[in-house]
């Protein structure tokens, strides 16, 4: 598993279409001290991570399914940009396929509907 | 059949509002190239009063033993295709209806060219067996092709709806866990009572959502299975449409639209649109107008205009959003007929399927009218008769 740059300061960036799931992810995981940002879709995440905002955080929380930019083309437009190829993903889907998924995100993939002690589980082995 | 029955041999098939030739064969590939060609330049006419389009229509096979030129002449559309004709050498020819379960469903055509044999009266019964036997051969290929399409459309909804439903499912089980915590916690620190409550709505709505969604489900099976059932009484269009227009207020917002609502009776008249329907399932077609225009036409206005005359009330929905392209305006109102790809816009795709059925069920109709890049406007028709005070 890829580790969280020295300086994110235990920042999510939540990436979710759905309103009551990045609405949820933020109020727990702030209960947990992780400091939660959030976007609607690929194209929102990848304007916060370039300048002028320049976000730099622990773990990107993905989901696949979203309008505008979805998961699998924010995931290649990351990996294109040295700047943010090095932030760990952890794909959150309802997509079925699981061992597909993980194996082509190289990475962490949690299956929707997730308990909330897997996602804290994997954060705490990303970013502590 | 090629070259034991026929120096050449085609298979027609009839759809829809033509006769299409699916299959040529000839010992010279070259002449089975040359046939395609002639089919593609000379349209076959579907009422031609003989050849396989006779054929298909009466049932009944036709046996040219001899070609005369005459009958050539009166085939061919012009001096090239007589001309192509003459120089096939044509000598006999016999059609065959392909039989199946119901009418004819094609022809066979046999043609004996440069082998100079010849067709006669006793080829006509076995030919005629060919055709039964090819007949059903293509019938159980075209419904098996029909199962196979159904059970793909059948899946691809399956996958649909068990996404949809596992959103609202992972924001409840995310609430549910971090309830828990809190109670697991509350021996060493007191219970945050704002945060409970506040995650208990959460879990609130999100029931809200799945019970929702599973009512659509069922409600496609009902419609499906053509058991919709319409509780009709007196209702208020203009009144159904502004308290779904109410309900919507957060989402509006939220999508950055305004919505401005316009309700006009006969001759511009104030005051309510009476019509004898069902108010339940009028806000259900309201709220999936509306929130299509909210989804495909985000930060931009949406108008609803509710019109009527003596006998028809109108909704119409304008967004100006993506908007739909002609070919897609077409297929826009089947089942299934999702035209923008799950991956980038959610829902079930059904529901523009289960407005149709539902104002058609209520003896009204439904239309779009779109430009792409420029907005849709939705509208449905219904008719007032039968209202007390229509």
């Amino acid at each position: 598993l890829t580790e969280a740059p020295a300086d994110c300061q235990r920042t999510i960036l939540v990436v979710d279409d759905d309103a009551s799931i990045r609405e949820a992810l933020a109020d727990l995981l702030g209960d947990e001290g992780y400091r939660v940002t959030t976007a609607t879709n690929g194209a929102e995440a990848l304007s916060l991570l370039r300048p002028p905002d320049e976000l730099r955080p622990c773990v990107i929380l993905l989901d696949l399914m979203m309008p505008v930019m979805n998961g699998q083309e924010f995931y290649l437009e990351q990996q294109r940009d040295p700047a943010l190829a090095a932030i760990p993903i952890v794909v959150i889907s309802a997509d079925g396929n699981v061992a597909l998924k993980a194996s082509a995100f190289g990475g962490e993939y949690l299956a929707k509907p997730v308990r909330l002690e897997t996602v804290l589980g994997v954060l705490g082995r990303i970013c502590n | 059949v090629v070259p034991s029955f026929a120096d050449w041999c085609a298979v027609a098939v009839r759809e829809e509002n033509s006769i299409r030739t699916v299959a040529v064969a000839h010992v010279n590939p070259a002449k089975v190239e040359l046939a395609h060609e002639l089919g593609r330049r000379y349209q076959r006419d579907p009422d031609a009063r003989q050849g396989s389009a006779q054929v298909i229509r009466t049932g009944r096979s036709e046996l040219y033993a001899e070609i005369p030129d005459p009958l050539l002449v009166r085939v061919a559309r012009d001096e090239e295709h007589l001309r192509t004709l003459r120089a096939l050498g044509l000598c006999s020819s016999l059609i065959v209806p392909l039989v199946g379960r119901g009418p004819p469903i094609g022809a066979l055509t046999l043609v004996w060219a440069e082998s100079n044999h010849r067709y006669s009266e006793e080829d006509v019964a076995l030919m005629e067996d060919l055709g039964r036997r090819a007949g059903f051969a293509l019938e159980n290929a075209r419904l098996y092709g029909e199962t196979q399409s159904a059970v793909r459309l059948r899946d691809e909804f399956i996958s649909i709806a068990s996404h949809e439903l596992k959103t609202p499912l992972t924001s409840l089980r995310l609430k549910v866990d971090g309830i828990l915590r809190v109670v697991a916690n509350a021996a060493s620190a007191p219970i945050d009572l704002a945060k409970l409550t506040a995650r208990v709505h959460g879990v609130d709505r999100q029931l809200g959502r799945l019970t929702e969604l599973v009512d659509a489900l069922l409600d496609v099976s009902r419609a499906a299975a053509g058991q919709l059932q319409l509780r009709l009484e007196d209702v208020d269009l203009g009144a159904v449409v502004q308290a779904a227009a109410e309900r919507f207020k957060d989402d509006l917002a939220a999508a950055g639209c305004s919505l401005s609502v316009v309700v006009a009776g006969p001759g511009g008249t104030q005051g309510p649109i009476f019509g004898r329907w069902d108010r339940l399932r009028l806000d259900e077609v309201i709220t999936n107008f509306l929130s299509n225009a909210i989804k495909y036409g985000a930060g931009k206005p949406i108008q609803i205009r509710v019109f009527a005359s003596k006998t028809t009330a109108t909704i119409e929905i304008e967004d100006q959003g993506i908007g739909i392209s002609a070919a897609d305006q077409q297929r826009l109102f089947e089942r299934f007929a999702r035209v923008v790809s799950p991956e980038h816009y959610g829902g079930l795709g059904l529901g523009l399927w289960i407005v149709k059925l539902l104002i058609e069920a209520m003896g009204g109709k439904v239309a779009v009218r779109s430009t792409v890049g420029h907005g849709s406007v939705f509208s449905a028709e219904l008719p007032r008769q039968g209202s007390a005070s229509a």
